[in-house]
């Protein structure tokens, strides 16, 4: 014989249903939250950068403002001051008045690029891809202290030049219209 | 025999709604960057290739130039650098300048390149300026990018 099973109603169960008792909740007015997060979305939305690009600026460095909307890609990054400091990816790599300035930042320049060469490589490997002699052709993004004068622009632009990275960007803050 | 209609409104559960702008906020938060980088290409023609495409059709453009001395702008035109136009660095230069470039561009439409020539004391805030004004964005289905003049190249000044 089938044993009936019987639902057992609680105490509290009971107490609910039989007792008219009905829990009345407080409405909580959510609107001005609602105001809030609103701005708070548009405000954020409005700031959002499609841009991968992140920049440690170097100390002592006024990046310039321009009206450029091209978004910034991750390359080699080249930093000068207006000490005329230089940085090779966030490492100071000297002095633009230093004597012989030039020779040891092209020669780490030089490793910089293999660098990225090997690195490039060995993603092509783990990908499975055909492991194609690569030719080294990348771009070194320049950011600029806005007291720089030419004269070391110049210069910087022809030992990245003579190394093997021979694009250039300039990186600049954009300007809000 | 009427039925009582019930006037009672149905809320509506904002709730999940709320969870998800949320999440949606914690994302944009997290991932906002409060400073936009944008990019300005340029070129050193020393180390364009000859032999490419753009090297020949190069040749036959007409090489308009901007000239930045320490206390002049000039815009010249061909290889003979024909002065087109002479301006100093005073805000109402600067003015004459942009219109001055929008119109050269709008009688010579299919020119798309410009060679800047910075003196050498000359600060790199005022080559951005320059750059600024060579690469305005103009609401012209003229460009391709919507840029005046979409490349831009280095020459030292002689």
């Amino acid at each position: 014989m089938k044993k009936k099973v019987r639902y057992n109603m609680s105490l509290y169960e009971k107490r609910y249903r039989y007792s008219g008792f009905r829990a009345h909740f407080e409405d909580v007015d959510i609107t001005s939250l609602l105001d809030i997060l609103v701005i708070l979305l548009v405000f954020l939305i409005k700031n959002y950068s499609a841009s991968p690009l992140e920049i440690n600026l170097a100390p002592a460095l006024e990046i310039m403002t321009s009206q450029s909307k091209e978004a910034g890609q991750t390359y080699t990054l080249v930093q000068v001051n207006k000490d005329l400091d230089v940085f090779l990816k966030n490492n100071p790599v000297g002095n633009v008045k230093d004597t012989g300035f030039g020779k040891s930042f092209l020669n780490e320049l030089k490793i910089e690029a293999a660098r990225d060469n090997d690195a490039r490589e060995i993603a092509s490997q783990k990908n499975g891809t055909k492991v194609e002699k690569v030719k080294v052709r990348d771009t070194v993004n320049f950011v600029i202290d806005q007291s720089v004068k030419y004269e070391t622009i110049n210069l910087l632009m022809d030992l990245v030049a003579q190394s093997d990275y021979t694009n250039y960007k300039f990186i600049v803050r954009s300007r809000d219209e | 025999m009427g039925k009582k209609k019930s006037k009672q409104m149905q809320r509506l559960n904002v709730v999940p709604i709320l969870d998800a702008v949320f999440i949606f906020i914690f994302y944009l938060v997290l991932s906002a960057k409060f400073i936009k980088f944008s990019e300005i290409n340029a070129k050193k023609p020393v180390i364009e290739e000859v032999s490419s495409g753009t090297a020949q059709d190069s040749l036959k453009s007409k090489n308009f130039r901007v000239k930045l001395y320490l206390d002049k702008i000039v815009v010249t035109e061909g290889l003979k650098q024909k002065v087109l136009t002479l301006q100093d660095w005073s805000d109402a230069s600067l003015d004459t300048l942009k219109t001055y470039l929008v119109k050269l561009k709008k009688d010579n439409p299919k020119e798309s390149a410009v060679i800047i020539q910075p003196h050498k004391k000359l600060e790199y805030s005022k080559i951005v300026t320059i750059i600024d004004l060579v690469q305005q964005y103009v609401d012209s289905k003229a460009t391709e990018t919507g840029k005046l003049f979409r490349s831009i190249a280095f020459e030292n000044l002689e």
